[in-house]
């Protein structure tokens, strides 16, 4: 038990190295987390999703539970990245943990402007690209449903940063391997998915859709086979590193994304359900690793077998 | 600070057909809890109905480590909640949100509440006993009315009105309230309940220039401020109203 009873959890997103695989989705999680649990235990943390310039979002309604999961449009209601230099960002310095930053822009020039920006703080670990919001009118939405769009995007960023870049692939596309390659073929050292799932809900008593935005990102538990089956295509599609998310509600569920290929893993909608979450799939993962004699979280990535 | 705590439930019983009163043992939130903040409960356990259901604490008592809530029976969370019953376990996150906040200098305050929009106002009630409290409560009907002995017994002086006269005056509560404000010399309204009573209120209350807080309501996601869904309009751009309200100065509301 001497060796096992601290198994390895540490693991490495490329440039990034994180002390455990879990981390958080953008949007899902703030600095208020920090009431339900010490933050500094995360492997890594994704704050909200920035753009250049501050922007309101969508009119409300902007959300409506599903079964199993909800549909948000929320429209990156943010206020631009030289607030959040100034402002946010030195509130999550103090957790001694990587930052990632999630950037979404209309062009391929204003997602490079971010990446240009964001490194000369000299307090970012890496940067995750938003080509896949399906809540943008024009921008996001294009760039991570087209190969061609999503490899300009990466490039642009690619030589605006030296940072570790993850492209954020959006899971409304046909083959989400293709897109996949593209990124890695661009440059991206790592690659996270899935964003929401494209979805509406329509009230039969005012026969009025549920969201003033009509269509809206579908998330939480019922996104989740969808999100494994995508993380296992494209661990078998190309050789950078997954960061899986979509529907993680325990360790069990993180497992799953591991196995199926993911190197770390990230906790989205379920931090509105239980706050506390990312630190109990922390310890959840270390326990199964205990349970099953097994040394190090690395072994299990992509160990999946057929029945 | 916000908590979470897996909360006992003390009691759970209905007022009326659609309102019901939840008292939980919650010790963590309910120190720190304070009137016209919100508490957000997983109303059972597992993943349908997913998120939690914020509602309006009613009453907190410190020593004895006592949350009370009053809700309205609405849709699939709130029938789940209906049916769980003394000495099970809710998960509660909270206090959420801002809170009503009154100036010292202010000595009469005109509490304006529909439907179980009173439930915030009469824990501002209960925790302000030195100020001199004026309450105007409406609903559609005389079942729609709740706690007016609860407001009395704190020493509230207190006035209701139901749209069809079944109970208190016929017609709008709002009708009385400019009448109330200037025979009692209110210096501050706090309004909780459906929109177009807390916009006529909030009316009249810049008519007399006295701060009138109201409070709003929103479908909600995280309670925290993490994700930006429950947004209503502000002069300063969307705020939300799980963190940045849910009470807001009415002027600062475009609505």
């Amino acid at each position: 038990m001497s060796t096992l009873a601290k198994p390895n959890l540490s693991v490495q997103v490329s440039g990034i190295k994180m002390k455990n695989p879990v981390t958080v989705a953008s949007g899902t999680f703030g600095l208020q987390s920090d009431n339900y649990f010490d933050l500094s235990v995360l492997g890594a943390v994704v704050p909200k999703g920035i753009t250049l310039n501050p922007k309101e979002g969508n009119k409300p309604p902007r959300t409506i539970e599903t079964p199993s999961g909800m549909l948000n449009a929320i429209g990156l209601q943010n206020p631009g990245i030289d607030h959040f230099i100034k402002e946010v960002l030195p509130r999550y310095e103090k957790f001694d943990i990587p930052i990632i930053i999630n950037i979404s822009a209309e062009s391929a020039e204003e997602y490079a402007l971010l990446a240009e920006k964001l490194t000369a703080t000299g307090k970012i670990t890496g940067i995750e690209i938003n080509v896949s919001c399906p809540n943008l009118k024009r921008g996001g939405f294009q760039f991570g449903s087209d190969p061609k769009e999503t490899e300009k995007v990466v490039k642009a960023v690619r030589k605006a940063t030296d940072l570790t870049i993850i492209t954020k692939l959006t899971p409304n596309v046909t083959d989400i391997m293709e897109i996949a390659k593209a990124a890695e073929g661009a440059g991206s050292d790592a690659i996270s998915l899935i964003n929401t799932l494209l979805g509406t809900s329509i009230d039969v008593k005012t026969r009025k859709f549920h969201l003033a935005n009509v269509t809206g990102g579908l998330s939480g538990p019922a996104v989740k086979p969808v999100a494994v089956r995508m993380v296992w295509q494209c661990f078998n599609a190309v050789k950078i590193p997954i960061i899986g998310m979509g529907g993680i509600s325990n360790a069990n569920d993180a497992l799953e994304f591991i196995l199926a290929g993911a190197t770390a893993v990230a906790v989205g909608t379920y931090n509105f359900v239980n706050p506390r979450s990312p630190f109990e799939i922390i310890e959840g993962i270390k326990n199964y690793l205990i349970e099953n004699n097994i040394a190090d979280i690395n072994d299990l990535r992509g160990a999946v077998e057929t029945v | 600070m916000l908590k979470l705590e897996d909360a006992q439930i003390v009691s759970n019983i209905s007022l009326t057909k659609d309102f019901y009163l939840i008292t939980f043992k919650a010790p963590k939130i309910a120190v720190e809890a304070k009137p016209g903040q919100f508490i957000n409960v997983k109303v059972s356990p597992g993943t349908d109905p997913l998120l939690r259901r914020p509602i309006g604490i009613l009453d907190a008592d410190p020593e004895k480590g006592i949350i009370k809530a009053l809700y309205f029976i609405k849709g699939k969370g709130t029938n789940i909640l209906k049916e769980r019953v003394e000495g099970e376990r809710v998960s509660l996150t909270g206090p959420h949100g801002n809170g009503f906040t009154v100036s010292k200098e202010s000595k009469n305050i005109l509490l304006v509440g529909g439907g179980f929009g009173v439930s915030p106002l009469h824990f501002f009630a209960s925790r302000n006993q030195d100020k001199n409290i004026f309450v105007a409560i409406g609903g559609r009907s005389a079942e729609n009315i709740l706690l007016e002995d609860d407001f009395k017994k704190l020493g509230a002086k207190v006035l209701v009105a139901t749209d069809d006269g079944s109970y208190g005056d016929k017609g709008l509560v709002t009708k009385r309230v400019e009448e109330i404000i200037v025979k009692n010399k209110i210096d501050e309204v706090l309004t909780v309940g459906p929109i177009p009573m807390m916009k006529a209120v909030a009316e009249i209350a810049a008519n007399h220039q006295i701060p009138c807080q109201v409070t709003m309501e929103e479908r909600m996601a995280c309670g925290s401020g993490f994700c930006f869904a429950c947004v209503c309009k502000t002069k300063q751009g969307y705020k939300t109203v799980c963190l940045n309200g849910p009470v807001f100065n009415a002027e600062d509301l475009e609505w």
